[in-house]
């Protein structure tokens, strides 16, 4: 949406760095690690490290923020070895809170604030890709299964391969909402079908 | 008396021709543009005084510090959430040429060839620190709260409005000395100051923006983020719902 002075400022990802990320420079700012006291610098202060995690999680195509998997890449993400900083619990919810009212994560509402979806997509264009590409893919006369979308041949190449079971679940409800697409019950998650109308999501 | 005012005119029409014969250069060459300027300050003419008066529409350097004022007011705007305001004359500089599309000279070149990095940086889009601070006292007339600052041995540009306390001044003035962040300890060996003094200080920093705390440092360990970057990245310019 405000991508304009983004590029004339130089924020693409530098080639040399495509495997990586590449962290912006406040990452090493060693208060950045600390929630600040003062209402305004902690509301930008969220809003940077929103900005880093959507960032982090489209790169490395992950969904799923848990507090309690200490494992690989939430270590590298809030955990900055080289100035030995990290991020506490609270302070990852309090960011999480504020993306939460932005749409741009979602708490797991059984998970005690330990789990949340970040959507780096939000679920009405992942709806509307798995739709387009549905369509032009002539995949639209059968019906396809969740596994067949999330993990496919045809569906290799797409930015949605691999997708959340809980992103794709709900991609799929707004597409049955719209009345362009209607779901099937399979024997488990990955067997659900779905059914395309028309496109249009 | 007549016969100065004759002399003067006389100056005035020649440094008319003048400016008319060098537009260009008035407009691309930073050097050219100082000298100008100090002519005209001799004589009395302010060719900035409005971009609608005769000078800035014969030379159109009203035009130019207009320009400029645009791109000093996004690069302060853009950065403000992060350094709460006030950034140092030569960042500003810095990041409005950027801005202007001159090469930066903190990046290294990619290659070595003499001859490209010399034709980048001809684009006659190059300022001075001295253009920029005339840009910003145009702003001022906008109620902008556009000021520059001296603060410690730097320039400071703040973008806030805003006095800033004496004691205030002197810590920011003693962070550039210590590579952007101080503790209270530091404050209290070359101040001299006691504990109430530097903690009201410190508190007021903070409350202004203008400090971050690291409260994983022992003792706590406070940062003015202006001093801290800069590295090329511009996450701070943007949006987070992007």
């Amino acid at each position: 949406m405000s991508n304009t002075s983004n590029a004339a400022l130089g924020l693409g990802q530098s080639p040399a760095l495509a495997s990586g990320f590449q962290f912006p420079s406040i990452h090493n700012f060693p208060p950045f690690y600390t929630l600040q006291p003062t209402a305004s610098t902690w509301k930008n202060q969220a809003d940077l490290w929103s900005t880093i995690v959507i960032r982090y999680y489209r790169h490395h195509r992950l969904y799923l923020l848990d507090l309690d998997d200490s494992t690989i890449t939430n270590e590298q993400l809030f955990n900055n070895l080289r100035i030995n900083r990290k991020l506490k619990p609270e302070t990852i919810q309090a960011i999480v809170d504020e993306m939460v009212k932005k749409g741009d994560a979602e708490w797991d509402a059984t998970s005690k604030k330990r789990r949340a979806i970040i959507y780096w997509r939000k679920p009405e264009d992942w709806a509307a890709m798995i739709s387009s590409w549905v369509f032009e893919s002539g995949l639209n006369n059968s019906i396809l299964t969740y596994y067949e979308i999330a993990h496919g041949d045809n569906s290799e190449d797409q930015e949605f391969y691999n997708i959340h079971p809980t992103v794709l679940q709900k991609s799929m409800d707004i597409l049955v909402k719209r009345g362009v697409a209607a779901t099937f019950q399979g024997a488990n998650f990955e067997e659900m079908g779905v059914k395309f109308f028309r496109a249009g999501a | 008396m007549e016969q100065l005012q004759n002399q003067l005119d006389t100056f005035r029409a020649n440094l008319e021709t003048f400016a008319r014969q060098h537009r260009k250069d008035i407009q691309k060459d930073p050097i050219f543009r100082m000298h100008f300027q100090k002519m005209c300050g001799n004589i009395g003419v302010d060719p900035l005084a409005s971009s609608k008066g005769y000078w800035g529409e014969l030379l159109g350097v009203g035009d130019f510090y207009y320009e400029l004022g645009i791109q000093i007011i996004d690069v302060c705007l853009s950065t403000r959430a992060l350094n709460g305001g006030l950034m140092e004359l030569s960042e500003v500089k810095r990041r409005v040429e950027r801005m202007r599309g001159v090469r930066d000279n903190k990046a290294p070149a990619k290659s070595g060839n003499s001859k490209w990095a010399g034709m980048i940086k001809d684009t006659g889009m190059e300022v001075t620190e001295d253009d920029v601070l005339r840009s910003i006292k145009t702003l001022a007339p906008l109620g902008s709260g556009f000021q520059v600052l001296d603060i410690g041995n730097k320039k400071m540009v703040s973008s806030v409005p805003r006095e800033l306390n004496k004691d205030q001044s002197v810590i920011l003035g003693l962070v550039q000395q210590t590579n952007g962040h101080v503790n209270a300890t530091v404050i209290g060996d070359k101040l001299g100051w006691e504990g109430g003094r530097i903690k009201t200080a410190l508190d007021t920093l903070l409350d202004d923006s203008l400090m971050w705390i690291d409260m994983q440092a022992e003792p706590h360990e406070y940062w003015v983020p202006g001093f801290f970057e800069p590295e090329e990245d511009d996450i701070y310019a943007a949006s987070a719902t992007e």
